[in-house]
């Protein structure tokens, strides 16, 4: 922190307790405060209304029987959630997004990873890595109707993979027709739309790590794998924290691939919490079971999240 | 042994080292790319014969795929209430992320941190537990199936707020200063001197929010009822669900709604690093 730095914070705490620092101009904390609530006044309405009010609405729907059209919303306390943790499905629904957070955060960090160590600073084998990593980068920005759309013609019964799988007398697999491997499509299809995101986020790490780490690592007879291990990882752990924390909250919400791929089927082999949550909300008009799910979501998102932040102490490797 | 010999050995062994190393990265990217290439054959290939195993069918491209998928369904139309959502929130998400980042960043006023804390705990909630209460606001506040209701509900997270937040706290506090001193109104300071040294915070934020609304398929689907308003990602899932076989022309719709971002990439490669550090995309 540099002393220019810090002269401000100490300003800024002066200023949160509404007292002017002493020896300053008396009237200044009156004109930003009047000039704050008019830079904030637009921001704060719709973050209001489009934020803070939704996330307390959504707890307050989901105690009361909400028909989307007509009927009377009812109280009805805890009803909701009983209604929708004894039901069959929903278990089995909560299994489908373990599986698919399970499978996919892995295999997302392995592909985006090894690719970065492949396309970072220190490869000076590889050619054209500036090209490359638009590429990888390419499926992350593609509208993911569209990308679902491309994946269900590559996973269909005459598609491409099972004309290359008969070339070798293999399948046909019924990728999205069956129910064991429509969750495995799902996931396959997600690394490909995803690793993008981690994978510039590492590469970007790297090029901060200083070159003579490596350098004191070479003279020690250390080989690139062993650097990798030893000094890319370590001092990369916060980002990888940063993207794998990131990766998890949205894998957990995962809904589009699914509703374009197979829409939740066969059975509810793929079904997913959001695609529940839509389905209850807007297919079968009770918005408080779809909220319900929303809340139950919103936890285990938290859960998973302080479990990571506690996680974080013991492996994520920080400077000073 | 010649020191010779191990010298043109070692060659040798790192020469085959480069060759591997670019064979496997080239083909990832040929995977990587594989389906955007197959969706582009398709699209070029006769109704009939969509579904073949050929990249190339015959002879001839049907470029008239374009053209038939474009009469056939409305197209165009989708694409306006895209452009017209993604542009409409980039604006809102513009001004209002500017305004509040500038405030929390270099204005101090009672309660500043507690408020801002507040917007970074919102950071925390997934964004589909709101899904049912925007729904029930957009209907109260009578902007369900507009314009309005598709822009403005999703404008107001708090991740652009942050975003230029950390971008104004790069900025020298003596500039302020001195044109206050000047007696400069707030409003020129925050137009002519502040937000020209964030550019590229604008920059950053105003392309991720393109294409994340680009992209915005959940809260389309929700809050349209009528096609006049739906969006190309809609368009796209209510032609599969109704006329899933027609593979020519949902590819080439699908290539139409991909030009966009891929151009955008393309073009602001270097904002796309920033961006992904603050969080852009919630993430993959």
């Amino acid at each position: 922190m540099t002393s220019r730095t810090s002269v401000l914070e100490s300003r800024s705490r002066a200023g949160l307790t509404g007292r002017p620092a002493p020896g300053r101009r008396p009237r200044r904390p009156n004109r930003d405060t009047r000039t704050a609530a008019g830079f904030l006044s637009f921001n704060l309405t719709g973050f209001t209304l489009f934020t803070l009010i939704p996330m307390a609405l959504a707890i307050y729907v989901s105690f009361f029987n909400w028909p989307l059209q007509g009927g009377q919303t009812r109280f009805v306390g805890l009803h909701n959630y009983g209604s929708v943790l004894s039901s069959y499905g929903f278990w089995r629904i909560v299994l489908n997004v373990l599986y698919f957070v399970g499978a996919y955060v892995p295999l997302n960090l392995i592909v985006s990873l090894t690719l970065a160590a492949l396309l970072g600073p220190r490869m000076r084998a590889v050619k054209g890595k500036a090209f490359l990593r638009v590429v990888f980068f390419l499926p992350v920005v593609t509208p993911l109707v569209a990308s679902s759309l491309l994946w269900a013609l590559i996973y269909n019964q005459n598609g491409i993979f099972n004309t290359v799988l008969g070339w070798f007398g293999l399948g046909p697999v019924p990728w999205l027709s069956s129910s064991d491997w429509s969750m495995p499509s799902i996931i396959i299809m997600s690394v490909w739309l995803g690793f993008g995101y981690n994978m510039i986020l590492f590469v970007a790490g790297m090029t901060n790590i200083p070159d003579t780490m490596y350098d004191a690592a070479s003279i020690d007879g250390a080989g690139p794998i062993r650097q990798f291990f030893r000094i890319t990882l370590p001092l990369l752990s916060p980002l990888i924290f940063f993207g794998t924390l990131m990766t998890l909250i949205t894998s957990f919400q995962v809904f589009t691939q699914a509703y374009i791929l197979t829409n939740g089927g066969p059975g509810n082999s793929s079904t997913t919490l959001v695609l529940q949550l839509y389905d209850d909300a807007f297919q079968y008009f009770r918005l408080g079971d779809g909220s319900a799910i929303a809340v139950l979501l919103a936890f285990m998102i938290l859960i998973v999240t302080g479990l990571m932040f506690i996680l974080q102490r013991r492996l994520v490797h920080y400077e000073h | 042994m010649s020191t010779e010999s191990v010298r043109s050995r070692r060659r040798v062994a790192r020469s085959a080292r480069r060759v591997v190393l670019n064979v496997i990265v080239w083909a990832a990217a040929f995977i990587c790319l594989f389906p955007f290439l197959w969706m582009l054959s398709t699209a070029l290939k006769p109704e009939a014969n969509a579904i073949t195993s050929n990249f190339f069918y015959g002879y001839h491209w049907a470029w008239g795929n374009f053209r038939q998928a474009w009469d056939f369904f409305p197209f165009g139309r989708f694409l306006i209430n895209s452009l017209v959502m993604s542009i409409g929130d980039v604006l809102v998400v513009l001004v209002a992320s500017t305004t509040a980042g500038y405030a929390f960043a270099r204005l101090r006023f009672p309660g500043r941190d507690k408020l801002f804390g507040l917007y970074v705990a919102t950071l925390l909630i997934p964004a589909s537990a709101t899904l049912v209460p925007l729904f029930l606001i957009a209907k109260t506040l009578h902007i369900y199936n507009t314009y309005f209701g598709l822009i403005f509900p999703l404008a107001f997270t708090a991740f652009g707020t942050f975003l230029m937040r950390q971008f104004f706290r790069t900025t020298p506090e003596e500039l302020r200063e001195a044109a206050r001193l000047d007696g400069a109104s707030e409003l020129w300071i925050f137009l002519r001197v502040m937000l020209p040294l964030v550019r590229a915070g604008v920059a950053v934020l105003a392309v991720f929010t393109f294409i994340a609304m680009w992209g915005e398929f959940l809260w389309p689907l929700v809050a349209t009822q009528n096609e006049n308003l739906y969006t190309l990602n809609l368009g796209l899932s209510e032609i599969q669900g109704q006329y899933g076989s027609y593979w020519s022309y949902m590819m080439a719709g699908a290539a139409i709604a991909i030009v966009p971002t891929v151009v955008l990439v393309i073009a602001l490669q270097k904002y796309l690093v920033k961006g992904l550090a603050f969080g852009a995309f919630g993430g993959r």
